[in-house]
C-alpha cells in the first residue's frame, strides 16, 4: 500500500507591500483573494496571485458592503 | 450539478464554505464579482450552474446578480426577492409586520421636520437607521432634540436619496446583549449572544459572541421571521425586551459566521452547503415556477 506522503510545505512565501515596501509573510495555507494586513503600515492587501506572490491594495470598503 | 459561489473577498467564511464543498465532493466554481458580467439575452456562461451561492460583500452586486440569474431560471441562495427584502430595513420591517412577527416600534418619515415630529411622538431615546447599510454603520441612538436635528440635517445633506428615508426605531433597553440566530431552511441551527458594553452589539463593531441555547421559543420566532422574508439561509437578530419577550430587530441574507462557529461548535458552513445543494437539485422546479411577471399575459399583448 502506498504511503501517503506528507503534504509538501511550500517555500516560505513573502510579498512586498505596495504601499510601504515592507516584506509581508504569506501564510502557508493562503489562497488568492485573501486579505492580508501589512505588519508595518497596517494597510489591507489582497493576495491576487500565489506563484509568484502578488499583493495589491485591497479595494476600499464601499457603502453597500456588509452582511 | 455545478455550484457557483459569487464572492468579493475570500473571508474565513468563504474558506470554510469551500472546505465544506470539498468535503462533499461537490463540483463548484468561485466567481469574483469584480470580474462577473452578464448578457441579459444570453445566459450562456451562467446557464450551466445548478445554483449560485451569493457571498458578495456588496449588497448591490449580490442583489443584481441574483435578480438576473433568477430571471434566467437559475436558483440562488438566497433568492433575489429575499435579498431585496433583507437588504432594506424598511422592507424587512414591513414583511415582519405583514406576518405578525413581534418587532420594535418603527416610524418612517421623509423630511427632517416630519422625522423630528415622529421621533417626539415615539419619545427619546430612539434609534435612527439608514434603510440600507450593514455592520452597524450610520446607526445612531438619539437621546434628545439637539441630537435629532443635528443628525437629520447631516443625513439630508449627504445626498443619497436613501439617507432621506428616515427609519426610526424604538430603542429597546436590551440586557447588554442581543441574539444572532442562524436559520437554514426550516430550522434554527445555532445562535449566539452578542455582548457589548456599547449599545451597538455587532461583532463587526467589537461585540463578543458566546453560545446561546436554541430554545423552542427562540426557534419558533426565528423560523417565522426567516419565512416572513422569503426563507433560505438567514441570520435573525433578536432583541430581548423584558415585557414583550423576543423582538426581531433585523434579518440578514448574506451572514458572516466567523464568531459563531467557534462559539457554538456548530458546522454552519456545512449546513449552508447542504441547503445549497438541495436548492441546486431543484433547478428545474425553480425554473418552472419562477414567474416575476405575468409572462403569458404579456405575450398575449405583444402578439
Amino acid at each position: 500500500m502506498a504511503r501517503r506522503s506528507a503534504p509538501q510545505r511550500r517555500m516560505e512565501m513573502k510579498g512586498l507591500c505596495p504601499e510601504c515596501e515592507a516584506e509581508v509573510a504569506i501564510p502557508d495555507d493562503a489562497q488568492t483573494g485573501e486579505i492580508i494586513i501589512c505588519p508595518d503600515c497596517g494597510v489591507e492587501l489582497e493576495l491576487t496571485a500565489l506563484e509568484p506572490v502578488q499583493l495589491t491594495l485591497a479595494p476600499k470598503e464601499a457603502e453597500d458592503w456588509g452582511e | 450539478m455545478k455550484i457557483g459561489v459569487l464572492m468579493t473577498r475570500l473571508r474565513i467564511e468563504e474558506k470554510w464554505l469551500f472546505e465544506a464543498l470539498e468535503k462533499r465532493g461537490a463540483d463548484y466554481e468561485k466567481i469574483d464579482d469584480r470580474e462577473a458580467k452578464f448578457d441579459l439575452n444570453h445566459p450562456g456562461e451562467w446557464d450551466h450552474l445548478s445554483v449560485l451561492l451569493e457571498r458578495s460583500l456588496s449588497y448591490g452586486r449580490g442583489l443584481y446578480a441574483c435578480k438576473i440569474l433568477n430571471g434566467w431560471g437559475i436558483p440562488t441562495v438566497n433568492t433575489s426577492a429575499v435579498a431585496d427584502t433583507c437588504g432594506d430595513k424598511l422592507w424587512t420591517s414591513a414583511a415582519l409586520k405583514f406576518a405578525g412577527i413581534p418587532q420594535p416600534e418603527v416610524k418612517v418619515a421623509f423630511t427632517p421636520e416630519s422625522a423630528v415630529a415622529a421621533i417626539e411622538e415615539m419619545g427619546y431615546p430612539v434609534v435612527l437607521k439608514p434603510v440600507i447599510g450593514s455592520w452597524g454603520r450610520m446607526v445612531s441612538k438619539i437621546n434628545d432634540r439637539d441630537a435629532a436635528e443635528a443628525i437629520l440635517e447631516a443625513r439630508e445633506v449627504l445626498g443619497n436619496y436613501q439617507q432621506n428615508i428616515f427609519y426610526i426605531q424604538e430603542y429597546i433597553k436590551k440586557p447588554g446583549r442581543d441574539i444572532r440566530a442562524f436559520v437554514v431552511g426550516d430550522r434554527t441551527i445555532a445562535a449566539i449572544y452578542r455582548t457589548s458594553e456599547h449599545w451597538i452589539t455587532n461583532t463587526a463593531r467589537g461585540g463578543q459572541g458566546s453560545a446561546c441555547p436554541v430554545t423552542p421559543d427562540l426557534d419558533r420566532i426565528c423560523v417565522a421571521a426567516a419565512r416572513a422574508v422569503g426563507g433560505g439561509v438567514l441570520a435573525v437578530d433578536i432583541l430581548e425586551d423584558k415585557d414583550r419577550g423576543y423582538l426581531v430587530n433585523e434579518v440578514n441574507h448574506t451572514m458572516e459566521f466567523h464568531t459563531s462557529v467557534p462559539a457554538t461548535g456548530i458546522d454552519i458552513p456545512g449546513f449552508v452547503i447542504d441547503y445549497t445543494i438541495e436548492v441546486g437539485k431543484k433547478k428545474d422546479e425553480f425554473r418552472a415556477q419562477y414567474n416575476p411577471v405575468p409572462h403569458a399575459a404579456i405575450m398575449e399583448i405583444l402578439k
